[in-house]
């Protein structure tokens, strides 16, 4: 049967906990409303200001990631033309693009600021990648933000940079189905994901400790050195805009598709998560930018109705996956013919501790208590 | 005349990682290989050698990679390093590789594997490295005269002989000059009317255009250089690594 | 129905020719033996490699019999050394070749005083007005060379007055490159495109 869909945006019922209301909207487009009618609080010279307010040591005074996609690239241009100094940081998980490479280094020779790159070991990052698509689980980005994440605090620990300016936004993302994702702060899936692929214990990975991860996601301060700063969510924020002024300035090369920047996520997205669990994220996407008023309902459905790669881009995406990661071309195009989707749960998990830290610590009283609690039950898991 | 000089990428691949190497750093891991071959495979490179090291004690691993590298890129690919016998030659052309670098002073005491490679593969398969440095400085080893441990006319055979094609001249910048190649030693040695195509490396990445010229000036069978800083360019901070938006210089 | 078939017999590139058939999505098979020739309607002879062993192997497998049948009704694209194959006989190693376009194989290093073309050249239409306009660059490397002939249809200048033949076809369904396309980018790809779509 065909899922029922929104129609207001374009969220349908392959997110299994939609309501779809009698007015036309969902849980939604309602959802990502308030967003929309709640950006605009800041201008960029408040937030420049309480940067510099700040003293610091060293000649940085925040730091940002690069990715090459449009709104890390935006988010750096904006700190550098208000005269701030950011630690630059690229993290190579081994999947950059070649639009992706000549971004970043374009925008930082125009802007004149030195880029630090840590490229991840390969051969771990690989055998943690074919241990996550074997095992059939929804989120195959986790290696990977993790370590990007796990960069940047490892920076931040050594540098005392005060400021963390992430380029999470709401205003174009803030649509994203609970049953569409899986936390990746779950440090104990990836272990537990490694462990029964492989039959041995991972070492190595560049993950910080479990600690410094879950006072970043719920904001503990006794904790936390450094503020972090989701800039793109506290001012006003025109992706479009944006894009046209980083490829006139910056000589910045689109990419074809969303998430161009890496080939794995643009796998998992377009092939993998469509062929094993009937998840199109574009969906998710497209609805933001309806609801933003940046598209219409009619366009977005006809986007929709293609395939998410055309044909010859699918094959040379396919090729690459299977080449790196050394599985066969056939299982890379079709992977649903070889792989169940499989509930994180089914390995060691902390999903049910996170969940319960997140709705629990904003109201506790004691929120030192609470987060001690939870952070031992979660490395007794790990261990 | 139709000539379009060579820019050949050079990078170093050890446990099946990349690495780049500059004359005066250790060599800087840069990820995954086959990564950054279908970058480079998408920025139009000329083409790519190889320096596989430390595949000696398992070279049963040396088609896979080279396989992976071959399935990956749409330019010519030519590698150097851990070739010792007969099974390495036809392990890495089965695998894929267009064209295999033998080290010229190795290959001087025994030619019985080039000869295998040429009669097999033929001869514009078959190149030949030579230290520039320790050949051409006349500090070191002059190419004019032989010495105790130079056999030159046994060079020169070499470099004449229908065993080999693409000559590649390392460490061109080490040959004890502050100014730049020591072309004079190039016009004087036994590679001045040698008939195969000369490829220079060995700090050149820096100056390309200017190098290309000059080479060219100089000789006439110059076909390109071999660099790998002018795809990658490093920064003084050791884990710096930032990729130049590299064009092939036939477009030029 | 198309069955792209290539020649892999130990000698030839046989691999490139595969990245590049698996970037067009393009399925294949590898043809190791005259019965394996039964079930292809395309055959893609690769480069990298001497012409001696190329036909001695040929000849031991009885290949060279079949692919000359395989010609007269089916399509054949000779790369490189696959491209020399197709003519009447090679100098390297003194070796008659396929014979199925009019033509020998000369050596470089006698004619033009270098041993080898190696590296990107730009191509032209063989015609009376040549070297008019060139195309895109492709790769070439090779010892070996064919002089212009009737059949040729592009030519390559590698010395003030050495033209050599770049491509040659019988104007049917035999085709050559002396270049490599399958390692000249995308531009290149698209000649194979050309060919396998054939029909």
């Amino acid at each position: 049967m065909t899922p029922q869909i929104c129609s207001t945006c374009v969220m349908d019922q392959t997110d299994p906990n939609i309501t779809l209301f009698t007015d036309g909207t969902c849980t939604h487009c309602r959802h990502a409303q308030r967003f929309v009618s709640s950006a605009n609080r800041h201008t960029i010279t408040d937030i420049v200001q309480h940067i510099r307010s700040r003293p610091h040591i060293g000649p940085y005074d925040c730091l940002c990631g690069l990715s090459g996609g449009v709104d890390s690239s935006w988010l750096l241009h904006l700190l550098v033309q208000h005269g701030l100094r950011p630690y630059v940081l690229h993290l190579d998980t081994g999947w950059n693009t070649k639009p992706a490479v000549s971004n970043i280094s374009n925008l930082c020779k125009s802007l004149g600021v030195q880029l630090h790159t840590h490229v991840v070991n390969w051969n771990l990052m690989r055998k943690l990648q074919v241990a996550y698509f074997y095992s059939g689980v929804l989120n195959q980005d986790m290696p990977q933000d993790i370590a990007i994440f796990s960069s940047q605090i490892d920076i931040i620990n050594k540098t005392s940079i005060p400021f963390l300016i992430t380029g999470a936004n709401n205003t174009t993302e803030s649509i994203l189905p609970s049953a569409w994702s899986h936390h990746w702060h779950d440090i104990a899936n990836l272990q537990g994901i490694y462990n029964w692929y492989w039959r041995s214990p991972l070492r190595g990975f560049p993950y910080i400790n479990y600690e410094q991860l879950a006072a970043y996601r719920v904001s503990h301060k006794a904790l936390l050195s450094y503020d972090c700063l989701p800039l793109l969510d506290l001012i006003p924020y025109d992706k479009t805009e944006a894009l046209s002024y980083l490829q006139s300035k910056y000589n910045y090369e689109p990419y074809e598709h969303k998430h161009g920047e890496s080939s794995w996520t643009l796998y998992y997205q377009s092939v993998y998560l469509p062929s094993v669990y009937g998840i199109d994220k574009r969906r998710a996407h497209l609805s933001n930018l309806i609801v933003n008023g940046e598209m219409t309902r009619e366009s977005a459905l006809q986007i929709l109705s293609k395939p998410t790669l055309p044909r010859p881009a699918l094959l040379k995406l396919c090729s690459l996956v299977s080449t790196k990661l050394g599985i066969p071309l056939d299982v890379a195009l079709n992977p649903n013919r070889y792989i169940l989707p499989v509930s994180h749960k089914c390995f060691v998990s902390g999903r049910h501790l996170i969940d319960e830290l997140n709705s629990q610590y904003h109201n506790s009283t004691n929120k030192t208590e609470t987060f001690r609690n939870h952070v031992d039950k979660y490395l007794t898991l790990c261990s | 005349m139709n000539v379009h000089h060579r820019h050949v990428l050079s990078l170093v691949i050890q446990s099946d990682l990349a690495y780049v190497t500059t004359a005066h750093s250790c060599p800087i891991y840069v990820g995954d290989p086959i990564n950054i071959l279908s970058i480079l495979s998408d920025y139009h490179v000329d083409e790519v050698l190889i320096v596989l090291q430390g595949y000696r004690s398992n070279p049963e691993r040396i088609p896979n990679i080279v396989r992976s590298l071959r399935l990956t890129a749409d330019f010519p690919l030519s590698f150097t390093g851990c070739i010792d016998t007969q099974l390495d030659i036809d392990n890495f052309f089965h695998s894929g590789a267009d064209r295999l670098f033998f080290p010229a002073k190795r290959t001087l005491s025994n030619t019985r594997l080039i000869e295998y490679a040429t009669h097999r593969y033929g001869q514009q398969a078959v190149g030949l490295s030579v230290d520039y440095y320790k050949f051409g400085s006349r500090r070191i080893v002059p190419l004019l005269e032989p010495t105790r441990n130079v056999e030159l006319h046994a060079f020169t055979d070499l470099f004449n002989s229908s065993l080999i094609s693409d000559i590649l001249l390392t460490s061109v910048l080490h040959s004890g000059t502050e100014q730049g190649i020591d072309f004079k030693v190039l016009d004087e040695s036994c590679l001045s009317n040698c008939p195969n195509p000369l490829l220079l490396s060995g700090g050149l990445g820096y100056f390309l255009n200017e190098t290309m010229s000059l080479c060219a000036e100089h000789h006439p069978l110059f076909s390109g250089i071999a660099s790998s800083t002018s795809a990658f360019f490093l920064n003084d901070h050791s884990s710096v690594l930032v990729s130049l938006p590299f064009l092939s210089n036939r477009y030029q | 129905m198309t069955t792209i078939g290539v020649l892999d017999v130990g000698i030839g590139n046989s691999l490139s020719i595969v990245g590049s058939l698996s970037r067009l999505g393009c399925l294949y098979k590898r043809v190791t033996s005259p019965e394996d020739l039964q079930t292809v309607t395309h055959l893609i002879i690769p480069g990298v490699g001497h012409m001696s062993s190329l036909m001695s192997t040929l000849q031991f497998t009885g290949l060279d019999t079949e692919i000359r049948k395989f010609a007269q009704h089916h399509y054949l694209l000779g790369i490189c050394l696959g491209f020399q194959l197709l003519f009447d006989f090679s100098e390297e190693g003194s070796v008659p070749c396929l014979g199925l376009l009019p033509g020998r194989v000369l050596s470089l290093a006698t004619h033009a005083q270098f041993s080898t073309n190696v590296g990107y050249r730009t191509i032209f239409p063989n015609g009376p007005a040549s070297p008019s306009t060139p195309l895109a660059p492709f790769y070439f490397t090779h010892s070996f060379f064919v002089p212009p002939t009737l059949e040729t249809t592009h030519i390559s200048l590698i010395s003030h007055s050495l033209p050599i033949a770049a491509s040659a076809t019988n104007g049917s369904n035999i085709f050559g490159y002396q270049f490599h396309p399958e390692l000249s980018h995308s531009h290149g790809r698209i000649l194979i495109s050309n060919f396998i779509n054939l029909k």
